[in-house]
């Protein structure tokens, strides 16, 4: 893994890290193993862990597809909802209101999510940091309101039910996590590619980038895309898992778990989100079944994550490594 | 429709506009002095709330109960600062955002633990109504528009005419300067952030005899505050002012004419502001 910094002030820490060639094969052998355990679990019978890891590995494609902009562009969304929901609701509209295949709604929805994420891109892109957070905000925030309104069409506050999900359960987990690994097979691609190194500069040194001939807003714009995109592939793998769509997923509260959970796995790796979703994921679902208070609990790991560990899950892990 | 029923939907839309502008005032204050945009505010409307409500039922007087329980809440943001802000001044927008929010969790679970999570009513405050314009308007649309423009009196006075609003004015307009001639910094932030927190509170208060205390309600007015605070212009406290007033009348009206879009009216109008003049109204770069 390659090391990536949020924020200026730890850039020069940033650049003095050289990563190993071991570290990477380490990492994937670690991944390698993760995914394949988590194989099993489909086997064991249990079905509250079947759809509890579903919901996971959706949410760690929703999180890594977050943090192609964030992570990699310095670009913090507050509408990642909007791309979420807009495929997910696609979907449902398509294949429960207007009759059409499921396989012609995921492809749709999925190509929904581009067209906003294109739109809402070319809109909001010549912002930075809060004005960019607010503008993706108030984009997100105003399809909300439509689908909370548009009664006919999204059916308001009830949602849209009553679609298949096209495969069992059993099957369905291979499928999300068959999806989930190409996705971000393809980020990974993506953010090591020359478009993710102009990426890296950019938000690093602006101008400098500019001086050099690029077009920042074009490649911006490329990052907003696949975020987008892939943020559609979680939406509407959701809106399968659990076959209904509400408005829930478009309110900016859902927003804002890619964040949380991104600065809590770590901002600076890939897969610094997906750690952090599985932590999100559990801490909710375990600490719920003892008390009612998850929400404090989190809200002291989040602070505690903001003033101690700044690197996330994966900061403390890769320090651990090398101070061995 | 008769110029009545405009006048009367005007000063409909002027109440709410009232009470969008006290919850943004302490937002766009502490935000203009600490660069810090504080997602916590929402709970420190929440704490006010409940405070008052708490007071309320000790001391059986609604207005003893607001100033003692917004002062609380004050309190309660002095501590915040010290003990969380104040560390994360020099990181980056998106850890200044998260922590805040995991404040307003905090705070919100904290509620919920003292309070319960059903929503509470206060003992019915400002009853009665007034006939306007031959229509019934509500006498708390009365009292929060006085107690909106009593606000904005208090931080132009407080700004422009104490010594602390002076060093305040200094040390936003060039920290390192004001801290050369002796002002503190920390003092300054932390009080700041109380005077911020305390506005927040009052709003909380002033909600409660229309509508109830619960435990979610920072998270939905926050937005708004956000909104309106943007619109206006970060930090500018003319701009809250302005822009709470375009944004009540807007929602007022819309109600009105176009219902089925009232709910994404203050959302079109930050998406439009922000496309032409993404500063805000009274904003500077």
């Amino acid at each position: 893994m390659k090391s990536k910094s949020g924020g200026s002030t730890e850039t020069i820490e940033t650049v003095k890290r050289v990563e190993t060639v071991a570290t990477v094969e380490r990492t994937s052998i670690v991944l390698m193993a993760v995914v394949a355990a988590s194989l099993l679990i489909p086997l064991t019978g249990n079905k509250y862990a079947l759809y509890l890891s579903t919901k996971i590995w959706i949410l760690i494609l929703y999180a890594i597809a977050f943090n192609v902009l964030f992570g990699y562009s310095g670009l913090l969304s507050f509408g990642h909802a909007l791309f979420f929901s807009g495929s997910a609701y696609t979907l449902a509209i398509l294949v429960a209101r207007l009759d059409y295949p499921l396989a012609v709604g995921f492809i749709l929805g999925i190509a929904a999510a581009a067209l906003f994420s294109a739109v809402v891109g070319t809109l909001s892109l010549r912002h930075r940091e809060i004005h960019f957070a607010m503008v993706t905000l108030a984009f997100s925030m105003l399809f909300w309101g439509i689908v909370m309104k548009w009664r006919d069409v999204t059916g308001g506050e009830d949602g849209i039910t009553g679609f298949p999900r096209g495969f069992s359960m059993f099957w369905f987990y291979y499928f999300t996590v068959l999806v989930v690994v190409v996705s971000a097979y393809l980020m990974y691609r993506f953010v090591k590619s020359d478009i993710g190194l102009v990426l890296e500069g950019i938000r690093e040194n602006e101008t400098r980038v500019q001086f050099s001939g690029h077009s920042t807003l074009k490649y911006r714009l490329y990052a907003m895309l696949v975020s987008g995109t892939f943020t559609g592939v979680a939406g509407v793998l959701w809106a399968l898992l659990d076959r209904t769509v509400t408005p829930t997923i478009a309110h900016w509260t859902f927003s804002a778990i890619p964040v949380i959970v991104t600065l809590l796995g770590g901002p600076q790796s890939f897969i610094g989100p997906a750690v952090g979703t599985i932590v999100y994921v559990i801490i909710q679902d375990l600490i719920t079944k003892y008390t009612l208070y998850w929400q404090f609990i989190f809200g002291v790991a989040i602070v505690a994550v903001v003033l101690f560990f700044r690197g996330g899950v994966v900061g403390i892990v890769e320090r651990y490594l090398r101070g061995r | 429709m008769d110029p009545g029923a405009i006048a009367f939907q005007l000063i409909i839309g002027v109440a709410t506009a009232m009470l969008y502008w006290i919850v943004s005032s302490g937002l766009t204050f502490t935000f203009g002095v600490t660069r810090i945009l504080n997602f916590a505010h929402g709970a420190f409307y929440m704490l006010g709330a409940y405070f008052t409500l708490t007071f309320f039922e000790v001391t059986g007087n609604y207005m003893v109960a607001l100033l003692v329980g917004s002062l609380l809440v004050g309190l309660i943001g002095a501590g915040c600062e010290r003990a969380f802000i104040s560390k994360i001044y020099h990181l980056p927008v998106p850890f200044q955002l998260v922590l805040t929010f995991g404040l307003i969790l905090i705070f919100e679970d904290m509620v919920r633990m003292i309070w319960g999570t059903v929503p509470k009513m206060m003992v019915a405050q400002f009853t009665g109504s007034l006939s306007v314009f031959g229509r019934t308007l509500p006498m708390f649309s009365v009292y929060i528009i006085i107690a909106g423009i009593l606000i904005a009196l208090l931080l132009y006075y407080v700004l422009s005419r104490t010594y602390w609003g002076m060093q305040i004015r200094a040390i936003t307009s060039d920290p390192e300067m004001a801290m050369c001639c002796g002002l503190n910094p920390s003092f300054l932030y932390a009080t700041a952030f109380m005077f911020g927190a305390f506005l927040a509170g009052l709003g909380g208060g002033l909600t409660l005899p229309i509508s109830s205390a619960a435990p979610g309600m920072g998270e939905s007015i926050i937005i708004y505050a956000f909104i309106v605070t943007v619109i206006g212009g970060l930090g500018s406290i003319k701009g809250a002012f302005i822009s709470a007033l375009i944004i009540g009348i807007i929602e007022a009206f819309g109600a009105f004419f176009v219902p089925w879009l009232a709910i994404a009216l203050p959302y079109i109008a930050l998406s439009a502001v922000l496309l032409l003049r993404p500063e805000g109204i009274f904003g500077e770069v």
